[in-house]
């Protein structure tokens, strides 16, 4: 019975590497066949859209004004439901404009067409978090935040009519 | 505190405070800009009356600003009944061009209507300046 690890990555440079381009596509897949059982997993996709989020993020995390920046809380938060919604997605992830709330708070917005999600993250824990999503005239919130929910707003509200 | 209603026709001047409140690739405001700050917004949304105001200097009296959308005070209304336009009577010699939008919840308070509200001024409002200014 054959046992064995075979890791494959696979790696386009991209057009180009700026910063607002989809520069880099990795996609690493490992197959591993255990006592005559086959997996193949998916352990990181990620979409430049995904890799062009997490650079909005960053940025604001070194603007000059204290209040002009994520607290930690926002952005330890946001960071891990980001990356939960990235292997939700994987390539489909979409590219999202963030901005910082209330309190220091993080928000994520994703829109398209009549639909848009919004990830709030609270400054502290003493502040909401929660997802909204809205396509149409629907809208509603979730007050469970993690990356499996994320993934399912974003399919809900995002579709293509 | 006592606010006085604006006229339907007079249309009011949202700043766009924070970098990102308009949209990174469209520039079009987003609903961040519409979510009530406990810090700054206790009364309510701030506005100023668009022609009362100069609105260059305006902007540029901030620490920071990226411009500004015009909204019809009376669209305002017809979003929702909570939803009002007014100038405090504290403001109205002091700042005669500043007036609020009352009505909108706290984010922390009722996070659905906030957000959907703010959705609903997203969608009235008509991009008026895109200017980034800084101190």
């Amino acid at each position: 019975m054959a046992t064995g690890t075979l890791s494959l990555s696979l790696y386009w440079p991209g057009v180009a590497r700026r910063p607002d381009s989809p520069a880099t596509i990795t996609i690493v897949q490992r197959s591993e066949m255990h006592q005559g059982t086959s997996a193949v997993s998916s352990d990181a996709v990620t979409s430049g859209e995904y890799v062009i989020t997490l650079g909005r993020v960053e940025e604001l995390k070194s603007e000059a004004d204290e209040e002009d920046r994520p607290s930690d809380h926002a952005h330890g938060r946001v960071l891990k439901v980001l990356a939960e919604t990235a292997r939700e997605l994987g390539l489909d992830f979409p590219r999202a404009s963030v901005s910082v709330g209330p309190n220091r708070g993080l928000r994520i917005t994703w829109s398209r067409g009549y639909g848009e999600v919004r990830l709030v993250c609270g400054g502290s824990a003493a502040n909401k978090s929660y997802i909204y999503s809205e396509s149409g005239s629907q809208h509603g919130v979730e007050h469970v935040v993690d990356g499996k929910r994320l993934a399912q707003h974003l399919r809900w509200a995002l579709r293509e009519a | 505190m006592t606010v006085t209603p604006l006229l339907c026709e007079d249309i009011v001047l949202r700043a766009l405070l924070k970098r990102n409140w308009c949209h990174e690739d469209t520039k079009r405001i987003k609903a961040d800009a519409f979510i009530r700050d406990p810090k700054r917004d206790l009364d309510g949304l701030s506005v100023n009356i668009r022609s009362k105001t100069e609105a260059a200097s305006w902007l540029a009296g901030f620490s920071r600003s990226f411009g500004a959308d015009t909204l019809h005070t009376g669209s305002i209304r017809d979003i929702d009944r909570e939803l009002n336009v007014g100038q405090a009577d504290e403001d109205a010699e002091a700042y005669p061009e500043h007036a609020i939008i009352t009505g909108l919840p706290f984010s922390d308070d009722d996070p659905a209507r906030a957000e959907s509200l703010a959705s609903r001024l997203v969608e009235i409002s008509r991009t008026f300046d895109r200017t980034m200014r800084k101190k």
